[in-house]
């Protein structure tokens, strides 16, 4: 297996973008990413999308993408795993590399969602849980969260703030980052009295509905030192499935998929949690932190809450996570997700990241999952000196 | 949005399940699958059609404000996860039951109610909700 590395990052500023197409978006971030590794061409691209059929009537989303990016006739594939379609096209294209199938490879993320209303977009969103069994029965995807955080605070008596103090966090990391939706600070209490989606679970502790589109492009490490590159290695990379349905699951406060799936990545990098430095997350939302932060290790189980309060997550504190925004503040465009937290990993290992820089930032992971938790992806990435 | 969440062949597909509670029950697990599955998560594929029990408990719940574009003329409403047998889970509506007396652990039963009513015709669906015991 070949050693893989990250060289090149690109994507815009995210947001409600009515006058760009689905295509417009994908290529934008692409463009970016191709210049900023200072690659001539790529050999083989991915476009990791969970639902442009149903936001905007399109898919063979490879051939769309291939053509506007001018790049016919390479190989092109569109991955899709609901809300881990970004962060899983990564894991393929670090494969076609590693693999020795391709030296320079693409990977874009791109959802388009404004097209359609806001009941419309819930209609496709819950399309990543049980339609039959889940969805037929009026369960949204905030309901879904909203019971793993009713079933949380059951068990391990977290609070209903600590739920906003995660929203709090993470917007004002996204508070300084150009790129994102939602570029204001909020209070514990304007999350807990904004408007009721799914009790108790509120707009604030939502990531947003988002059009947008983040790309990479992975080459071997070899290759990356004749670009001049700082070597940014994928170190870890590891996914894993859990049932479809939240109700099938023996424990409604946890998400199994995203704990096989950092056991893997963890010992595929020889790291263990605690040398972790910062980390992004799928923070769908608020709950969605919680209870990551206990599958990937950071925090004991139903811990998790306590650390949020005590400041152990924020810039600075023991475990930075979510120095982009997250989801939460920097939007939530679903197959762009995955890739765009890669982006925010390199930004910190580049140092470009102001009053948000991790010191020293040297080992970060990400993690991304899919619907209740039916699919999770954690990458880990490491910069060497 | 002009996807319809329910054709007439999926719908009659599952009226076993959504009328008669109709679950597969693994033997060698002593474990319920609701709804049936081909395979038991032991390997075994020898699974009996069992009905399970109408009565349950509630493992955890919400309130939805803002549901999907099917449900808009009911909303709020109450949903939640309920046991009815070891394995068998159901996600429900939680019917005629103030919001302020729903709690986990509570015991509900199962009843035979309309759920949403599909496309331009307005053609009724069925299946199951639960209401306090």
């Amino acid at each position: 297996m070949r050693d893989v590395a990250v060289v090149g990052v690109g994507m815009n500023k995210w947001g409600e973008l009515w006058e760009k197409d689905l295509r417009d978006l994908y290529v934008e971030a692409a463009l970016l990413a191709i210049k900023d590794a200072g690659v001539d061409h790529v050999d083989s691209m991915y476009v990791g999308c969970m639902t442009s059929g149903l936001f905007n009537c399109q898919e063979h989303l490879g051939s769309l993408m291939a053509d506007y990016l001018g790049v016919n006739p390479i190989p092109a594939t569109r991955v899709e795993s609901a809300c881990a379609s970004g962060g899983i096209a990564v894991r393929m294209g670090f494969m076609e590399v590693a693999g020795g199938f391709s030296d320079i490879v693409l990977v874009g993320g791109v959802e388009k969602m404004t097209d359609v209303s806001g009941d419309g977009a819930t209609f496709a969103l819950a399309t990543a849980c049980d339609q039959e069994w889940e969805a037929y029965n009026g369960i949204t995807f905030p309901g879904l969260y909203a019971m793993m955080a009713r079933a949380h605070m059951a068990k391990y008596g977290t609070k209903r703030e600590h739920l906003a103090m995660v929203a709090v966090k993470n917007h004002e990391n996204g508070f300084h980052n150009p790129n994102a939706q939602y570029r204001m600070k909020v209070t514990v209490e304007e999350v807990i009295n904004s408007t009721k989606v799914a009790e108790p679970l509120n707009i604030l502790d939502c990531s947003p509905i988002t059009d947008g589109a983040a790309a990479i492009i992975l080459t071997t490490v070899e290759n990356a030192k004749k670009l001049g590159k700082p070597i940014i290695r994928i170190i870890g990379s590891g996914q894993a499935t859990g049932t479809i349905a939240l109700h099938s699951r023996a424990d409604l406060a946890a998400i199994d998929a995203t704990r096989f799936a950092a056991d893997k990545a963890y010992k595929m990098a020889g790291k263990s949690p605690k040398d972790i430095q910062f980390a992004e997350v799928h923070d769908c939302f608020t709950i969605a932190e919680l209870l990551i932060m206990e599958e990937l290790g950071f925090v004991e189980r139903g811990k998790s809450g306590p650390a949020v309060e005590a400041g152990e997550t924020k810039v600075g504190g023991r475990i930075p996570i979510n120095t982009s925004g997250g989801l939460k503040s920097k939007g939530h465009p679903v197959g762009a997700t995955g890739v765009a937290q890669i982006i925010a990993l390199v930004e910190q290992f580049r140092g470009e990241k102001g009053v948000c820089q991790v010191k020293g930032a040297k080992v970060g992971l990400t993690q991304n999952m899919g619907g209740s938790g039916g699919s999770s992806v954690v990458h880990i990435l490491e910069a060497m000196s | 949005m002009s996807f319809e969440s329910v054709t007439p062949a999926r719908y009659a597909r599952f009226i076993p399940q959504r009328y008669r509670l109709e679950a597969g029950y693994c033997r060698k697990c002593d474990r319920y699958f609701f709804p049936p599955r081909l395979v038991c998560s032991c390997g075994c594929e020898d699974m009996e059609i069992r009905k399970l029990p109408d009565e349950g408990k509630l493992l955890t719940y919400t309130i939805i404000h803002t549901p999907g574009s099917q449900f808009q003329d009911e909303r709020p409403f109450a949903i939640g996860i309920v046991e009815l047998a070891p394995g068998a889970r159901i996600t429900t509506q939680i019917a005629d039951t103030p919001f302020d007396e729903i709690k986990i652990g509570m015991k509900l039963k199962v009843e035979f109610r309309k759920i949403q009513s599909v496309g331009e015709g307005g053609v009724l669906a069925y299946g199951y909700k639960v209401v306090a015991l």
